[in-house]
């Protein structure tokens, strides 16, 4: 029993040490001194892909009241479908004084999103900072949004963004309904890279929504 | 009269050791079988989470793959050749924790941080990323050194020491998800962080009681062929090798 305990620990140990040491050596590797989550924190709630999402809970506010009150606290607004499609057809948006930042990684940007957003892929943020920083910093209106429902990319990525370069609160939005709303709203998606000109109206991303995926 | 005393002192492991393999045995065959019969939804998850794309490839596979699980589960239950069976669980715990820790780990670790941090365990980033970074590629290593035989027993612990506490908290999650939402406890379906997506609860826990079980086996000393170094600290008295 003893010579188990002790083959035990000196497995952990070693295990633990080359653990860190194959995360640090992985180029998609987890860096450990980073907040992933700023600002927020989340209590027991359904996860993203579970089907239980958008079951009413026994609480008497809505999800999107909740959200709106979380955002509230963190000094951001949210967007709802109405404000998020006039923006998206303000002139503005033209001259990239409104813009929309996609919180989703790579994969889900090119398999589809808002026609002209910018990808900010906060978990990678050193391979868009440059491109995105410049923008925001001239824009009067940053939409910021992922995939809607439980997903809250959108809400870190507009929080490590506004914190960085300091942009003013209420230049700072978050679309709620997200990118699955957009598409349920029947509103034009582009696929590819950013004004790639290549439009669908297909509603599939390459992360399958809630509820979907395996049904195992 | 002192090896009579032996044998007395050994009977109620002997009899845990029979229950457990009954128990073991059992579950496989249940898990195969429903496999069987939701072939549909097991040929999905082979196509999505196991990632055999080639449609003839997964089909065979998805249909083969069930069966096998039954009949191992009547091999272990009849305790006919226990010593391969014990083996291929090795092998086969081995396999799935590399798969399932790489699946965690590539292509995106950011995911699997995520899931993490939705059990509210910790408060602390660093903790928090110091779990995500370090628990997939640890999972990677425990399945080399099963798959491999080396230090098996210490493996195994900590296999144990995973998953024990790992379900825990999946099923105090999805008790959670049950009570918000109302819906049966079996139907409650959530990505848990395991490696393999979306699982209804009860499966789950069914085959985490499996892992935990073929894990407790190749504790208790079993599994010994085939293997490079099966303990690296030398061992005092004889293993249980003939018990269970």
């Amino acid at each position: 029993m003893k010579s188990v305990l002790q083959e035990g620990a000196l497995v952990a140990v070693i295990g633990a040490a080359l653990a860190f040491a194959a995360n640090g050596l992985s180029p998609r590797g987890l860096e450990l001194a980073r907040n992933y989550f700023p600002g927020t924190k989340l209590s027991l709630q359904p996860a993203a892909g579970t089907n239980v999402a958008g079951t009413a809970g026994t609480g008497t506010n809505s999800p999107l009241e909740i959200l709106a009150a979380r955002l509230r606290e963190h000094g951001l607004q949210l967007a709802n479908s109405n404000q998020v499609t006039q923006l998206f057809h303000d002139p503005r948006r033209e001259r990239d004084e409104v813009i929309f930042i996609d919180a989703r990684d790579e994969a889900n940007y090119r398999a589809g999103h808002i026609p002209g957003a910018y990808l900010f892929d906060r978990f990678h943020p050193e391979n868009h900072l440059a491109g995105v920083i410049a923008v925001c910093l001239t824009a009067q209106q940053i939409i910021f949004y992922c995939n809607g429902g439980d997903c809250d990319d959108s809400e870190h990525a507009a929080i490590m963004l506004r914190d960085s370069i300091d942009l003013p609160q209420e230049k700072v939005f978050v679309y709620g309904g997200g990118f699955f709303e957009w598409i349920t709203n029947g509103l034009p998606v582009e696929i590819g890279p950013r004004n790639s000109g290549q439009f669908t109206n297909v509603t599939h991303t390459a992360v399958p929504a809630a509820g979907e995926g395996s049904k195992r | 009269m002192s090896a009579s005393h032996a044998t007395d002192q050994r009977k109620p492991w002997r009899i845990a050791a029979l229950l457990g393999r009954w128990l073991l045995g059992g579950l496989f065959i249940c898990l195969g079988l429903i496999n069987v019969v939701h072939g549909a939804e097991f040929l999905i998850f082979v196509r999505q989470q196991l990632r055999v794309t080639d449609p003839v490839l997964s089909s065979l596979f998805a249909q083969i793959a069930p069966w096998l699980q039954v009949l191992y589960g009547l091999l272990v239950l009849s305790g006919i050749a226990r010593n391969a069976a014990a083996v291929i669980a090795r092998w086969w715990l081995g396999i799935l924790f590399i798969f399932m820790g790489l699946n965690k780990a590539f292509p995106h670790p950011e995911a699997f941080l995520k899931l993490v941090r939705q059990y509210d365990m910790v408060a602390n980033p660093f903790l928090l990323n110091a779990i995500g970074a370090a628990l997939p590629w640890f999972e990677v290593y425990c399945g080399a050194l099963l798959l491999l035989g080396v230090a098996v027993r210490g493996a195994a612990l900590n296999v144990v020491a995973m998953l024990v506490p790992f379900t825990l908290i999946v099923l105090k999650r999805a008790l959670a998800i049950a009570a918000t939402t109302g819906i049966p406890f079996c139907a409650v379906k959530f990505d848990c962080g395991c490696g393999a997506g979306e699982v209804f609860i009860c499966h789950k826990l069914v085959e985490n009681t499996v892992l935990l079980l073929l894990s407790v086996w190749l504790l208790a000393g079993h599994g010994r062929k085939f293997s490079l170094r099966f303990s690296l600290v030398r061992e005092k008295e004889e293993p249980v090798g003939k018990v269970g």
